[in-house]
């Protein structure tokens, strides 16, 4: 494929394309000719703005994940039984 | 264990045996696995000869030895799946549903009927994302949750699992919009054509 049909397929992506692209902004760092193919392609399509949005705001929630859980009311812990098998484990091995 | 004191495994469980749970547990998904990785944990922390110094820094510690345990468990489960061939599931369901077969939208993201925002106040909010993490396919979320909860880089995550790049990008990228789905029909509700939630 030459460098400007190899162009022309990036810069007309379907979707499906597009939302994949969306997903390697946060793994690698995207050519020139992608960002550029996602920027104008989000300019004018209403889900795939959308799909971008939702996705990089899941992604910060489950950034924040961990820190929340540790706030919860009753936050889930060690069963009794398995904290007794540890602590039995641990006497052994002292 | 206070800096120059006695080294007290047990004291080490109950300071800090729920939230090395936690932590593990957010991770394997299976209450029985992370108990198993906290008592190796606390184990290893007894018979290294690595020590830390100060307190702030006991649980820390703690957590930096759980977290190579936890990438030892995905790499021995990402063995034992080679072994047994269920790497792969041949249909991208996820992507089946959202997208046609020439990449086109089967079906578009809805606006989000609540407010981000609000809903981060709200206990069951994190309640409903674990639940959803919890659902991601064992061969999605293992690599999903080395890199978006350990923050590992790809590479490292690609190491762990014995897979190439590409096949980690697609992986976390199925990951990414089962998530998404997950939130938006279990937390978010949809409302077509209404002005709140995340564009």
């Amino acid at each position: 494929m030459s460098r400007l049909s190899r162009a022309f397929a990036i810069l007309n992506a379907p979707c499906a394309h597009i939302a994949l692209l969306m997903s390697h902004e946060f793994d690698r760092p995207l050519s020139r000719l992608e960002r550029c193919a996602l920027w104008l392609h989000v300019v004018y399509c209403v889900p795939c703005r959308r799909l971008r949005a939702q996705m990089r705001a899941s992604r910060q929630f489950v950034e924040r994940l961990p820190e929340q859980l540790e706030r919860l009311e009753r936050p889930p812990g060690l069963s009794p039984e398995a904290r007794e098998r540890i602590r039995l484990r641990l006497r052994e091995s002292k | 264990m206070e800096s120059g004191g006695p080294t007290d495994p047990e004291q080490w469980l109950e300071l800090h045996g729920d939230s090395l749970f936690r932590y593990a547990m957010l991770r394997v998904r299976r209450s029985e696995t992370a108990a198993d990785l906290v008592q190796e944990t606390l184990l290893s922390a007894l018979g290294g000869p690595s020590r830390f110094e100060g307190r702030s820094s006991e649980r820390t510690w703690l957590i930096g030895i759980l977290r190579n345990k936890i990438s030892d468990y995905f790499r021995q489960c990402a063995r034992e799946a080679a072994m047994l061939g269920t790497v792969e599931n041949a249909a991208d369901a996820t992507a089946e549903a959202l997208f046609r077969a020439d990449g086109r939208w089967r079906a578009t993201p809805e606006r989000w009927s609540r407010d981000p925002a609000d809903s981060l106040e709200r206990a069951e909010f994190w309640l409903t994302l674990w639940a959803c993490l919890d659902g991601l396919p064992e061969n999605l979320a293992g690599p999903f949750i080395l890199r978006e909860l350990e923050g590992m880089a790809p590479e490292e995550v690609c190491q762990v699992f014995g897979i190439t790049a590409t096949n980690l990008w697609a992986r976390l990228h199925r990951a990414r919009l089962r998530l998404r789905g997950c939130l938006e029909r279990r937390w978010f509700g949809t409302k077509r054509g209404g002005e709140s939630g995340s564009e």
